[in-house]
Formats: C-alpha cells, structure tokens, sequence
C-alpha cells in the first residue's frame, strides 16, 4: 500500500492526538464516552463497508442487557452510581447515536435526506417532548428523554432514510439476534430450574425492589435482561422475529415452544396470553387440506398443547399462582386508570420522567401503587402532545410489513409500565419497526419498485 | 495490523504515563450512620391503642434520608464543617466552601435509612478526618435542628490503604481500548480511500 507524505502524518499523528485527548480527560469523570464515541465511528464505518443491514447487530446488547448491568458490563454506568456517566446516557445507545448522527451528516451534505411526514413527526417529538422536559424538569429528564425517544427514533430514522435493502444480509443480521435470544432462552430455563441467577447479587444491590416482587408468587426469571417483565417482552419480540424469519417448521416451532417455556418462567400473565397470538400466526403454508395439516397443525397442535401441558407442570407454577392473586395489579390498575380519567382535562405537563417521580397512589393498605400504564404516564408527563406520538406511530405503521405483529407488541408493552420508565422494552418496538420497514423496502425492491416518499430533499 | 499496533502503542504509552507519573492519587473514605425515625413512647399509639403502620415509618425513613442528604450537602451546614476543619487542624486552614463541595458526597441505598459520608483528599488520613468530621457535625446539628437524637453512628471512616484513583488496570485498559478502536477506524478509512482510488 502506498501512502501519501500527508496520509501518513495523519495516521503517525491522529493516535497521538486521540492518545492525549484521553489522557487529559483522565483527570475528569468523562473518560469513558471517548471509548464510546469511538465505537459509534467504528460502527458508521461498519456500516459504510456492510451497508445498513448490519446496524441491527449493534442493537443486540442493548436489548439483551439490563440497565442495572450496564455499568458492570460497560463501565459507563446507566444510573452514574460510579460517577463516570453524569449524562446518564446508555453507552451503546450514545455509539448508536454518533453511527445515526454521522449517517445523517453525510446524507445532508449530499443533499440525500429524507423529509417528509415521519422526519417531522420526528423532529416535531424531539423539539417538544425535550422542549417541556427542560422546562418542568431541568437536565433531570435529558437521560429519560435519551433513552426512551432521541435512540429508538433516531435509529428508526436512520434505516427509514435508505430507499434499498438487501433481504439475505437483513435476514443475517437478524438471524444472530435470534442466536442470542435462544442462549437467553437456554438460560432462563436453566435458571428456572435452579431457583437462582449469578447475578442476583447484583440485581439485589442496584435494585432491591425486584426481591418482593419476584419472588412473591414464586420464582420468576431474569436472566441478564433484568425485570421478569422485560424478559417476557423480549422473548416475545424474539418469537415474532422466529416467526418472520425461520422457515423451517421443526426448527421455528422448537424455538418458539421454547420462548413460551421463558414466558411461562417469567410469570408475566397478559404477555404470555398473547404470545399465543404470535404462536398461532401463519405466513408461509399456504396450502389446504392434508398440505394444510402436514405442514402447519401438525406442528402447532402439539406446541400448543405441550405449552398447555407445561402451564400445569412445576415450569408453570408462578404463572398460575400469579393467576390466581390477578386481582392485586388489577386494583392498582384500575386506580392508576381513575386518576388517569379525572384529570383528564387537568393539561398537566410533568415533563419525562415526571409521573412515576410526582404521582404517587396508595391503595386502601397505604402500600404504593405503581403507575402500570406507558400511555398514561406519557398523557401526564406532555399532556396532549402525546398525540404526536400516536401520530407517529400510526404513519410509521403504515410504512411496515407485518403490522399485526407491530400491534402485538404495542399491546403488550401497554401491559405494563415500558416505556413509562427509562427502559430496554422499546427498543424492541424499534428494532421490529425499523426490521419490518427495510423489510418492505427489500420487498417492494425485489419487485422493482421505487419506495414511495412524499419528498426527498435535494432528490 | 501496523497502524492499529501502532495506535494501541502510542495510546497505552500516554495513558500509562499519565497514570503512573502525572495523575495525583485521590483517596476515599467512607463513615456511615442510620437515622432513626422512632416517635416519641407517648405517641408509639393512636387513640385506637394500634401500632403506627410499618409502611409509614419506612416511607417517613426514606424521606428523611432523602431530606439529610439535601442538608449535608448546603451550604449552611458545609460552612459548619469548614468552620470545625480550621480550628482543629492546622493542614486544613486553606480548605473552602467549594472545596467541601468537590471532596464530601452522601450517598444512601434506596429503601433503606443508612447514609454514608464520603470523604476525598489526596491524603488518606485527611480523607478520613474529612468523613468523620462530617459525619460528627452532622450528629449535633440534626439533634438541634429536629430536637430529637435520630442519628445513630453505624461505622467511623478509616484511614483508607490504596487510593481510589488513578485506577491502573482500568486506565492501561482502556487506553488499549482507545488505541484498538483508532487502530481500527483509521485503517478501515485507508482501506476505503484505497478503494475509491482504485475505483477512480
């Protein structure tokens, strides 16, 4: 390889520049972001190289990582109890957001962009949900407002800006997800199984809250996903994308049987109810008759019922117990729903973040009722412009494939309180999001068709 | 490979040296006490002769240490501690208000009432002296400001063994890092300008 005098100065020097820079902020509490802004270069060049299918690799740690272990894993702890994240920003998401930001960059100085409906709305919600944050909350809200809205929207933005998709590489791609998920999966049994997880320890520390409500009705999973809520989310969102992308029905009903089995030892009701919706859907057997049995009953009468079977075996005693004292969360629900619908027109803006830390419920023992709705946290922490949201979430909606599966997942993160809270959960709504909209895109590509914007900047 | 081993080597020079011979070693200590928030024997009943709900008493506890925290780090109680640290040792004449503010942080875990008193200094006996002057004043003033004895000392800060920075392992490693990642940013860079080139 040849090299230009200039070229070679730049590679003799940069790593002494980059070298001194860090060594100066060694001596502050920011050290550590250098690390991760590098990573978000590394990954844009990545990108650059293997296209935009691979962006979906990178969000397999976030999403397989409880915010709890992020620092213990990272360094860059999620909640700065080690003093060296005072942004609080998750470290992988700030690499996402230079890959994002970087991405962007480049398509405006090409005069490439994309602007139209979904770019607004998007702009629209960063400019008003951080607007009132700041206004009623100060930089307090900033971290909320990172991880919950400027990551998943920023990321959707960026793969919703390419016009080509190649469906090999984004089946690939998200085909490793399922890899991780299925170790997870492999290891939620175990730990079933057991009673106990390494890191307990850990999750007693960061978060000693968890105890009681884990361990109430019986064991519930965390694996390294965290809250057993989380974990039924996730593998949820992994049976949807067994079922988009596996075509093989030993394997595809052998890895969904055994996400239910996850969900079952996760002890989360309404989401293990509604796995059934994505256990039961069928795309790719079109056929009738005995083709119709071969292929399709003859592996989904035995899943459902071994599911079944296995809801009234030892693997299933949380979830029953838990169905039996439903009626506990579905008070404090029902009081959270009351609040909701007497201040209605109370136009509170509490800012992100806000609700669960100014609103506290009590029920009739004084005990505390935890604000169990995303929506309604939402209404209470921007009000109506909330609406925005929803606006965004139906035009994006309409842009994707699979939207039942979109809606499954939206039913099931409003089971609980998601992305109410600073959360993993709804990075799994954008990763499906944004996977079903290249999806499209790589669809509608194979049949030479152009995607539809409504208008490309300088295009 | 010879950009990144270079990268890795010139970043992990810098950063080692900045570890073992520039950055100034800064201790830590930590005194710690528990608040007590029992009420008075007269008013351990309500008129209906019932124990005060436990609920209660935990949520008064945790507001309470969420209150002593706010309280410890004000102005008005640091200038306290300022005022103690002058007149009883002599290395601390020079020390301010901002200084106490750099070098004492009160930290507690959540649903519980212990708080602990963190002291910082380059000298691990000052970083002692700090956290349990803190810890001292801050006994006296909550039993003025609440008349109540509510603080009970739970552990004195000890004159730390090692420093709490700089952290040799996790800066050498990171540097490695650093330079592994610039390594690898520039030579995919230089592949892809070689590319265009040949492209071109």
């Amino acid at each position: 390889m040849n090299l230009s005098i200039r070229r070679g100065a730049t590679l003799a020097v940069t790593p002494l520049l980059i070298g001194a820079l860090f060594a100066y902020l060694l001596s502050t509490h920011f050290y550590v972001y250098l690390v991760y802004l590098l990573l978000g270069v590394f990954y844009y060049l990545l990108v650059r190289r293997f296209g935009r299918e691979m962006s979906f690799l990178f969000l397999i740690p976030i999403v397989t990582v409880a915010l709890v272990l992020v620092g213990q894993i990272f360094l860059l702890d999620f909640y700065d109890h080690n003093g060296l994240n005072p942004i609080k920003i998750h470290p992988l998401v700030l690499s996402l957001l230079v890959l994002v930001y970087l991405t962007l960059l480049e398509d405006v100085l090409r005069g490439k962009f994309v602007w139209d409906r979904v770019a607004k709305l998007t702009v629209a919600i960063f400019v008003v949900f951080l607007g009132i944050t700041l206004w009623k909350r100060g930089l307090s809200g900033v971290s909320y407002f990172n991880q919950n809205y400027l990551g998943p929207l920023s990321f959707f933005y960026f793969i919703y800006s390419q016009k080509k998709y190649d469906l090999h590489k984004l089946r690939l791609f998200t085909n490793v997800l399922i890899v991780v998920m299925v170790l997870m999966g492999i290891w939620g049994v175990v730990e079933y199984i057991n009673q106990a997880t390494p890191l307990q320890t850990i999750y007693d520390t960061e978060t000693p809250t968890w105890i009681e409500g884990s361990y109430h009705e019986g064991y519930r999973i965390k694996t390294s996903i965290g809250h057993p809520l989380d974990n039924a989310i996730m593998f949820l969102f992994a049976m949807i994308l067994v079922q988009t992308n596996i075509r093989n029905a030993y394997l595809k009903y052998g890895i969904l049987l055994l996400f239910m089995v996850d969900l079952l030892a996760s002890g989360s009701r309404s989401i293990f109810l509604l796995s059934f919706f994505v256990l039961l859907y069928n795309n790719s057997i079109k056929e009738t008759g005995w083709a119709f049995f071969k292929k399709y009953l003859y592996f989904l009468v035995p899943a459902v019922l071994l599911v079944l079977g296995m809801l009234f075996s030892p693997l299933g005693q949380t979830i029953i117990n838990r169905f039996n004292n439903a009626g506990e969360s579905t008070q404090a629900r029902f009081l959270f729903i009351n609040y909701f619908l007497h201040h209605l027109f109370s136009f509170q803006m509490l800012g992100l973040g806000g609700a669960t830390s100014t609103i506290a419920l009590y029920n009739s023992r004084y005990e505390k009722v935890y604000l169990e709705n995303p929506w309604i946290i939402l209404f209470f922490e921007v009000s109506y412009f909330i609406l925005l949201f929803l606006a965004y979430l139906y035009v994006v909606i309409r842009r994707v494939d699979f939207k039942y599966f979109v809606i499954i997942m939206l039913i099931a993160l409003s089971a609980m309180n998601s992305f109410g809270v600073k959360t993993i959960d709804i990075y799994a709504l954008f990763y499906l999001l944004a996977y079903f909209f290249a999806h499209r895109q790589a669809r509608l590509g194979s049949k030479s068709s152009p995607p539809e914007y409504e208008r490309i900047a300088g295009g | 490979m010879a950009i990144i081993a270079w990268s890795i080597a010139v970043t992990a020079v810098i950063g080692g040296y900045f570890t073992f011979f520039v950055a100034e070693a800064r201790y830590e200590a930590v005194s710690s006490f528990m608040i007590l928030n029992q009420p008075p024997l007269a008013e351990l009943n309500n008129d209906h002769g019932d124990p005060p709900e436990l609920i209660l008493d935990l949520l008064a506890g945790a507001a309470l240490a969420n209150d002593f925290q706010s309280i410890i780090l004000s102005n008005e109680f640091l200038e306290q501690v300022e005022a103690r640290l002058n007149s009883e040792y002599e290395w601390a004449r020079g020390i301010t208000l901002e200084d106490l503010h750099q070098n004492v942080d009160v930290t507690f875990r959540s649903d519980t009432r212990v708080l602990n008193i963190i002291g910082y200094d380059s000298s691990p006996e000052h970083a002692a002296i700090l956290s349990n002057t803190v810890n001292k004043t801050f006994q006296s003033f909550a039993t003025k400001l609440t008349a109540q004895d509510l603080i009970i000392p739970i552990k004195e800060a000890e004159v730390p063994k090692s420093a709490d920075s700089p952290k040799p392992v996790q800066y050498m490693t990171l540097s490695i890092i650093v330079g592994l990642l610039t390594g690898l940013i520039l030579s995919m860079q230089t592949a892809r300008i070689s590319l265009l080139k040949v492209n071109l």
